[in-house]
């Protein structure tokens, strides 16, 4: 499979595990995606089984260090040989290595023998080393004497400054860290001499133990594969387990507590090679692997026929490995949860995501964070001016993970029609910013991205300038109600006509028009709410848009016109309410609170003249 | 039956011709808030019955106003929302004034 580079299949589950991927090789390897693309075409075989494995773990494990990476990069680059030979090596020599500090960790932390047998009295399998049983009897026992000696019992809980007694029943409460804190010759000196002695020997068996896991550990990288010694091994193979686990996939093959550091390379072999005759776990796709797919056992009838996997490989062969990576496709953005964003082409989607994590990195204001994400995607599309990719764009949202299950799902999606309005310099220029309404403020382009309806804001918004006597936002007003009117009008197109395709071309510049009509008329009324007594009107007018009662809207302002002396005005405003507001069953609400913003806008902003003579 | 847009433009218009300049200034406020009445309340019987007093007092010879009148014909007796519609067209088409 040579020269098989990365793309998007179509499926935004797989398509995310593909981002994951990409992630997730940039973050160890530093690769950005062409990078990773040229490698795939030149050297598939050592990305998905050298580069790959190593970057997967060494992403799950807790602690890392970078040094390791560097070396492994020199070993695979200069490997010669089998897919599988690298594999090997790369997991007995790199992966183990990764985890060396937490297996011995999880070893060394088990003081007490019963905790490492179990009911029957036999070493649990993951600690079945005969050797190993008996450093943690004598551990434990020199350990007892000390704690549980009248003499040494206080000195010992002040000296660790202990809540409790370190002994109970005759067994000793002391745990790793107290150990570890106990060689600090310090602490050592502060005892009565008999329990330092005592506190020695236990001391030195613990070091002893630990050099025997260490020495047990690097012996993995020494046996050379095949011999009888790996064989030997094998029978260990639970006590030698590499130790992960994963809210997300919790005892999916690998994960699963059961499987020892043999099983595991054999699960990890099999997912990337996509082999379904190894486990059931590998014949479909369900919310094992993807939290947002049902259960295949729980709900068997969801779907016509289980998804299963094998025509998805022939489609693509690491199907497997970008599921694993799912996760890594999100951003968390504090305050918003996990993010990400899907368009429909892989440069597209990882340039956009990409924005997203240097934006959230660099902003420490929790409240931006949702104007930030999307900014992010703003950003990119302006800068890559394609349009083409806004339209087909989905967020996916996530709070967190709970119990395997995915809290607060979202998935919002961006019209071709908003995809052009937002893309507008201008209208979006106007729309980026926060309206007071009500109580609260409300970010006017993220509920239109969000395709909330505008109007019933910008109303709010009239309401609450009207009561607190202060000027509305004119220009953002405006243009949301010219945005909003143009949707409306959009709404019942007449399907693959001329018309229909030529729509989000047109959109930006008929919400322009939209806009330059509203303001045009708004400024004049402004002019004229003295004359016609524009503050007592709101109230009328404002009653009879709620009634959605254009009879009553006209006719009141229509009265309230009759008193004017200057008729050109007049004139302007007539017009107006002929052409956007009788002529208009579908959005004439929208042109009537403009005027109401007019009238409202009492004495209105800079900016609004000034957007007479700009436009 | 919808009253079309070109309709409502031409019942404007020749609205604005014959009675736009009709009488005096007061007069022409006069008509049209008794005419805005009459739409608010919704009452067609009498917006017609002023409208063609008005027509028939300042339009004598005048093709425009017969033209109108015919318009008015074809389009009443209408529905609610297109009598709105129709109302409007003619109550702004005099307050548009003479000037064309």
């Amino acid at each position: 499979m040579e020269g098989e580079e990365l793309r998007f299949t179509g499926n935004w589950f797989i398509d995310a595990g593909i981002l994951g991927f990409v992630n997730l090789m940039e973050e160890v390897y530093g690769w950005d995606l062409e990078e990773l693309q040229r490698r795939i075409k030149n050297e598939l075989e050592k990305v998905y089984y050298g580069y790959f494995p190593l970057a997967y773990f060494y992403n799950l494990a807790s602690e890392h260090d970078k040094s390791v990476i560097a070396v492994a990069t020199e070993e695979i680059e200069n490997f010669q040989g089998d897919k599988h030979k690298l594999l090997e090596l790369v997991w007995w020599k790199f992966i183990t290595g990764i985890f060396k500090d937490k297996w011995i960790k999880n070893k060394l932390k088990q003081m007490h023998k019963k905790d490492v047998l179990d009911r029957n009295g036999n070493p649990k399998p993951a600690f079945n080393d005969e050797t190993y049983l008996e450093y943690i009897e004598t551990r434990e026992k020199l350990l007892v004497e000390v704690a549980c000696d009248k003499d040494c019992q206080n000195a010992l809980k002040s000296a660790l400054k202990l809540r409790k007694a370190p002994c109970e029943n005759n067994t000793h409460k002391l745990e790793l860290e107290q150990i570890e804190q106990l060689k600090n010759p310090e602490l050592l000196e502060a005892l009565p001499e008999k329990c330092s002695k005592k506190l020695q020997y236990a001391l030195e068996v613990h070091a002893k133990l630990r050099e025997y896991l260490m020495s047990q550990w690097f012996a993995l990288r020494e046996i050379p594969y095949g011999s009888v010694a790996l064989d030997e091994l094998k029978q260990k193979s639970r006590y030698f387990r590499i130790p992960i686990d994963s809210g997300f996939y919790k005892n999916f093959m690998f994960f699963n507590n059961s499987r020892g550091i043999f099983e595991q390379l054999e699960d990890f072999r099999n997912i990337i090679e996509g082999n379904v005759q190894y486990t059931e776990y590998l014949q479909k796709i369900d919310k094992t692997l993807s939290k947002f797919l049902p259960s295949d056992s729980e709900f068997p009838n969801v779907h016509y026929t289980p998804i299963r996997v094998e025509p998805l490989l022939r489609q693509v062969p690491h199907l497997f490995i970008y599921l694993l990576n799912f996760l890594n496709a999100f951003t968390f953005v504090s305050g918003v949860g996990n993010v990400f964003f899907y368009g429909s082409t892989l440069e597209f989607t990882y340039h956009v995501n990409k924005r997203l994590k240097v934006l959230v990195a660099q902003t420490r204001e929790k409240q931006s964070m949702f104007r930030i994400t999307w900014q992010a995607v703003i950003d990119t599309i302006l800068e890559e001016k394609a349009q083409w990719s806004l339209e087909n764009m989905y967020l996916i949202n996530f709070a967190g993970i709970n119990q395997q299950n995915l809290v607060d799902v979202e998935y919002i999606g961006i019209p071709k029609l908003h995809a052009s309005i937002t893309l507008d310099d201008q209208i979006r220029d106007a729309m980026n910013t926060s309206l007071p309404v009500g109580d609260s403020k409300v970010w006017l382009l993220g509920e239109f991205i969000k395709q909330k309806p505008l109007s019933p804001l910008i109303s709010k918004h009239l309401w609450n300038a009207v009561r607190k006597n202060s000027p509305p936002s004119w220009r953002a007003s405006l243009y949301a109600l010219a945005v909003d009117a143009k949707l409306k009008r959009e709404e019942n197109p007449v399907l693959f006509g001329r018309d229909f395709f030529d729509r989000p071309k047109r959109a930006a510049v008929e919400v322009k028009d939209f806009y330059r009509d509203m303001n045009s008329v708004a400024v004049v009324i402004r002019e004229l709410s003295p004359e016609i007594g524009g503050r007592n009107l709101i109230y009328t007018l404002f009653s009879a848009l709620r009634r959605h009662n254009r009879n009553a809207f006209v006719n009141t302002l229509l009265k309230a016109l009759l008193q004017v002396k200057s008729k050109d005005k007049v004139a302007i405003i007539n017009s107006y309410l002929f052409r956007r507001i009788l002529n208009n069953d579908s959005s004439w609400e929208n042109f009537a609170l403009a005027l109401i913003v007019g009238l409202v806008g009492g004495g209105g902003d800079g900016s609004s003249e000034q957007d007479i003579v700009e436009d | 039956m919808v009253v079309q847009n070109r309709t409502l433009w031409k019942i404007k218009s020749l609205s604005r011709e014959v009675l736009g300049g009709a009488g005096s200034e007061n007069y022409r406020q006069k008509l049209v808030f008794d005419l805005l009445n009459a739409v608010k309340a919704n009452d067609q019987d009498r917006f017609l019955w002023i409208l063609l007093r008005a027509l028939n007092a300042h339009s004598k010879d005048n093709h425009k106003a017969k033209e109108l009148a015919s318009v008015l014909m074809d389009v009443f007796p209408s529905s609610e929302s297109d009598f709105e519609k129709v109302a409007y067209s003619v109550i702004l088409g005099i307050m548009a004034g003479g000037e064309s």
